[in-house]
């Protein structure tokens, strides 16, 4: 086994992208050879610091002998996600090459296909093979796809409902690149330039808003305006794009309250900006989409050493509550609210909660440990 | 501008107008009225008319249906039955057992019910008849043969005994596990067993769905009724539960079957005798059974049997009886009962706070109503003053017997009422706006009555505008999006859609400019939430009490002027509009319960969703 390829659904600027470039990364340091396919523009690579494995666009697939060292086609294809993007690109690897197949399961694909689409699976399922949208999961094909696997990674345990019996499994964790993600104090001279009031308490959430998670982070912008009308100055730092409407026609009584920052590409310069942050919410509950993700942005709140507010779903249910983070049955508007008023009169229990995090993060959430796990998972089952 | 009106308003209007041509003497003072006549009609408001209106073609009607001989019943039957007996695993026992008494059924329209059962999607049903003394040779003949012809059909004849005894005697021969009531002369629709036997497989004892009415002609279905979910309160009231009524077997028979002495109302009966088991009852919200409209029936004219109401007060009467409920049913005219609370000996004490800030007129009228109106025997008056400095309004504080706390905050509704709840005495509290006039001198009494039952939550008053229209009759969650006021507009002694307006009723919530709750319940559900700032706080403890398993009830024997166009406030909060969605929009995506979906949300009237 030496050569590795990943097929990613999207180009770099996707968070998935972090996990295969920090795996790939783990996986070159191990001797083995790695390239990283993606749909288009895979010059978005540039964009990520110290990579140190080979891209290629899924127009150049009849390249891949050429750029593996060796000259040979992959050993192992680790296709992330089985949406229909990346299981085409796979059907025609297929034809070209001989290899263990592996696919990374990080979302329930059938709840994202059905809240995307706002139709049932069945109707989807009907759909014209040439009119179904590639950036999703194909009810049918998805499964068929699943079966031929030699191993399915998944990003948490909930996901093994999905695997076929038959085909071997690993829960995957990401990790977080602790040169970029740690403790340290705010930048009060970033702080001056967005404008950050000095009596206000500061969130911050880093990530874009599309139709499954819309509601969870409307919580978010509710909470810190409740938190405004009853006496307590909060302000939300956001980053990120919004793919779906969650607040309204008017605005104006959330976005007052927020400094929106729109897509911030660098990663350090996302953690200067959570940095900023007096607490860190992961908004949501229990339910059919959180159950089987974890937020990209998880690893990356619980290294900063900063009190991290979850739901009791996911990595919330590793997460020691009142220790690690505070973890809560529901994150809505009114737990919000009633959390960061007490977090905010009780500074020993934010400190305390922010190295609990970091304790977390630093053996969970390691990407060499994680990396290792996923070569043993490969040498395992090739 | 005769393109603004419907037809209906339109030939009103001008009826209306010929009228004024007659009496006016001027002609520019007859212009002036017309155009005061057309403006008035104009803002009336547009309540569902859900008749002619709304229709659909029969799925089994036929000119050939008519003046059937025995031997034309059996050519259009013969054919169906053969195919439908290929179908049937027989040594399957049946799921369901149809009963249908007949009593001289007339052909033209039993062909129908018949091929109605017949061609319903679930194969997992028999058809029980008992035929309850029919004079007439066809029904017969043709029963006698119904049960030859087919493994699935099984007929009995009994001597005249009356509706109910007729379908006692079908439902001992019943072998399903469930039985739904059929007449000879409805039909059902081809899904119908198959969609309540789903339904009931999740664990329902009995479950009643939506129904319309074939019209006279036959060719059509009219009038839909769509209701709302299991409404106990409801139903004391209007003899909604209607068709189609599935019930597992066993529990009819251990209520006693029907009731021959509510013969003309004997389904109704059983419903409310059934209501009184605890049972797990569901509704479909589909239409699943067509009720002709014959002439001299109640389907066709509600007043077509003038005992049918002396009957449905004695079994509400009754019903309430053997629940030692303390009312009494009356009739109201229109199938509707109103039930009135018994004297008590002894009377609670109630809590009625007001949160108010000057405003002297609305607080005289609204005191003064109050004391000289109300007949309740024993009650307080909590006033929540948020630093009034109007002299009138103090002294008015001075002159009524009014216990006064002092507010001296930025007005916040929740916080007030809050307050207030925690001097109160009363083991009922009255949360009361100060821009309200008493109109029912016992409207106390008709709170209480809801409120001291267990399993209700909060007791809500009917609203009037000062032109007597209805300002609340209940809230529905999900108008517009969020919650708002169900039949505003609406005249003041109108039935509302199928009796709403004139009984008591089950709804989501109540507004607390006139609520009554239990101080125990008012303080379970944390009182008044203090987030919300302007709106809905109402809506949220209503919720909540429903989530502790309350029922919260609009009662129309309470019934108060809002003077609400007064006092409204233009400002509408979005942050308590996004609050009460971060709470409750599960709540309201599912659908209000006691709205039923078929309802158009963004309007208030009980419109039918357009197709």
């Amino acid at each position: 086994m030496q050569n590795i390829l990943f097929v990613l659904y999207h180009n770099f600027k996707a968070n998935s992208a972090i996990h295969v470039h920090n795996f790939a990364n783990q996986l070159t340091d191990c001797g083995l050879d790695c390239v990283v396919a993606v749909p288009s523009h895979k010059e978005t690579a540039n964009s990520l610091s110290n990579k140190n494995y080979k891209t290629i666009d899924f127009s150049e697939v009849n390249l891949l002998k050429t750029v593996f060292r060796n000259g040979q086609g992959p050993d192992i294809v680790h296709a992330w996600t089985p949406r229909e993007v990346v299981r085409i690109f796979c059907e025609k690897l297929r034809k070209l090459h001989s290899f263990k197949l592996f696919i990374h399961l990080e979302d329930n694909e059938e709840f994202i296909l059905q809240k995307n689409t706002q139709q049932s699976l069945k109707e989807l399922s009907e759909i014209d093979e040439r009119h179904f949208p590639h950036h999703l999961s194909h009810p049918v094909r998805y499964r068929k796809f699943l079966d031929r696997a030699d191993g399915i990674t998944i990003i948490v345990d909930r996901l093994q409902a999905f695997v076929p019996a038959h085909v071997p499994y690993l829960v995957l964790w990401p990790g977080v690149d602790k040169t970029i993600f740690f403790p340290r104090d705010r930048d009060q001279t970033l702080a001056t330039k967005l404008g950050i009031p000095l009596n206000c308490t500061v969130l911050c959430y880093t990530g874009n808003v599309h139709a499954a998670n819309a509601r969870e982070v409307r919580s978010l912008y509710l909470a810190v305006a409740m938190l405004n009308r009853e006496g307590h100055p909060t302000i939300l730092i956001r980053t990120g794009q919004d793919f779906h409407d969650f607040l309204g026609a008017d605005d104006k009584w959330a976005k007052k309250y927020t400094i929106e920052l729109g897509y911030v590409e660098s990663h350090a310069a996302i953690a200067d900006i959570l940095a900023l942050a007096d607490i860190l919410i992961q908004p949501g509950k229990k339910d059919a989409f959180n159950d089987y993700r974890l937020p990209s942005k998880l690893p990356e709140f619980l290294a900063m050493g900063k009190p991290v507010v979850l739901p009791e779903t996911n990595i919330g249910r590793f997460t020691k509550s009142m220790e690690q983070a505070v973890s809560l049955t529901n994150v809505d508007a009114l737990n919000i609210v009633e959390t960061v008023k007490l977090l905010m009169a009780d500074p020993a229990l934010r400190e305390r909660l922010g190295a609990g995090a970091v304790a977390f993060a630093d053996t969970y959430l390691d990407w060499p440990t994680n990396g290792s796990k996923l070569l043993h998972f490969y040498q395992t089952y090739i | 501008m005769s393109h603004l009106f419907r037809p209906s308003q339109s030939r009103k209007l001008a009826a209306k107008i010929k009228s004024l041509a007659r009496l006016s003497t001027h002609p520019m003072s007859l212009k002036r009225k017309i155009k005061a006549l057309s403006q008035r009609v104009l803002r009336r408001p547009r309540y569902a008319t859900t008749t002619l209106q709304q229709r659909s073609l029969s799925d089994t009607f036929s000119a050939a249906y008519q003046n059937l001989t025995v031997d034309g019943f059996w050519q259009i039957l013969d054919p169906v039955l053969t195919t439908h007996r290929a179908l049937v695993q027989s040594e399957n026992p049946p799921v369901m057992s149809i009963l249908t008494p007949t009593y001289n059924s007339s052909l033209d329209w039993f062909i129908e019910t018949a091929l109605s059962v017949l061609q319903q999607t679930s194969h997992d049903w028999e058809w029980c008849l008992v035929d309850d003394g029919s004079s007439a040779n066809d029904i017969r003949t043709v029963l006698e043969q119904l049960a030859e012809k087919h493994p699935r059909i099984r007929v009995m004849f009994q001597s005249s005994g009356g509706i109910s005894a007729a379908t006692n005697c079908a439902v001992e021969m019943a072998r399903g596990q469930y039985v739904c009531f059929l007449d000879h002369d409805d039909t059902l629709v081809p899904h119908a067993i198959e969609r309540s036997l789903q339904e009931l497989e999740k664990g329902f004892d009995a479950v009643y769905s939506d129904e319309d009415k074939i019209d006279v002609s036959g060719q059509y279905y009219v009038e839909p009724f769509l209701k709302p979910d299991w409404s106990p309160e409801y139903l004391r009231g209007v003899m909604y539960v209607g068709h189609l009524l599935c019930v597992q077997k066993q529990h009819v028979l251990d209520i006693g079957g029907l009731d021959s002495q509510y013969d003309g109302v004997q389904d109704y009966e059983l419903a409310l005798r059934l209501s009184e088991h605890s049972l797990h009852i569901g509704h479909i919200s589909e239409v699943l059974y067509h009720w002709r409209k014959i002439p001299g029936s109640i389907a066709a004219d509600v007043h077509a049997k003038p005992k049918i109401e002396q009957l449905q007060q004695a079994a509400v009467n009754a019903h309430l009886a053997r629940l030692a409920l303390p009312a009494t049913a009356q009739q109201l005219g229109n199938h509707r009962i109103q039930l009135l609370p018994e004297v008590k000996a002894n009377y609670p004490l109630i809590s009625i706070i007001i949160p108010t800030k000057d405003a002297p007129h609305h607080l005289e009228r609204c005191l003064s109503s109050l004391f000289s109106i109300s007949t309740y025997p024993n009650f307080e008056v909590v006033i929540v003053d948020n630093e009034t400095s109007d002299p009138r309004a103090l002294q008015l504080m001075q002159e009524y017997p009014v216990k006064r706390l002092l507010f001296p905050h930025p007005f916040h509704y929740s916080r007030a009422n809050n307050l207030g709840s925690q001097y109160a005495q009363g083991d009922y509290l009255i949360f009361l706006n100060n821009d309200t006039e008493i109109v029912s001198k016992d409207w106390m009494q008709n709170l209480l009555y809801y409120a001291e039952q267990p399993d209700v939550g909060a007791a809500g008053a009917l609203l009037l505008y000062p032109n007597h229209t209805v300002q609340h009759a209940g809230v529905v969650m999900g108008i517009r999006g969020t919650a708002d006021h169900i039949m505003r507009g609406f005249p003041m002694g109108a039935d509302g859609y199928a009796g709403s307006l004139v009984c008591a009723r089950e709804v989501s919530a109540v507004t607390a400019a006139c609520m009554m709750v239990t101080s125990q319940d008012f303080q379970a559900v944390g009182g008044f939430s203090e987030h919300y700032f302007h709106h809905y706080q109402d809506a949220d403890l209503c919720l909540k009490l429903v989530c502790l398993g309350k029922r919260n009830i609009v009662v129309p024997g309470a019934t108060l002027i809002h003077h609400e166009s007064a006092t409204r406030k233009e400002y509408y909060d979005l942050a308590d509009r996004y609050l009460l969605l971060d709470q409750w929009q599960d709540y309201i995506e599912s659908g209000d319960p006691f709205y039923n979906s078929g309802f158009a949300l963004d309007r208030f009237d009980y419109t039918i969703k357009a197709a």
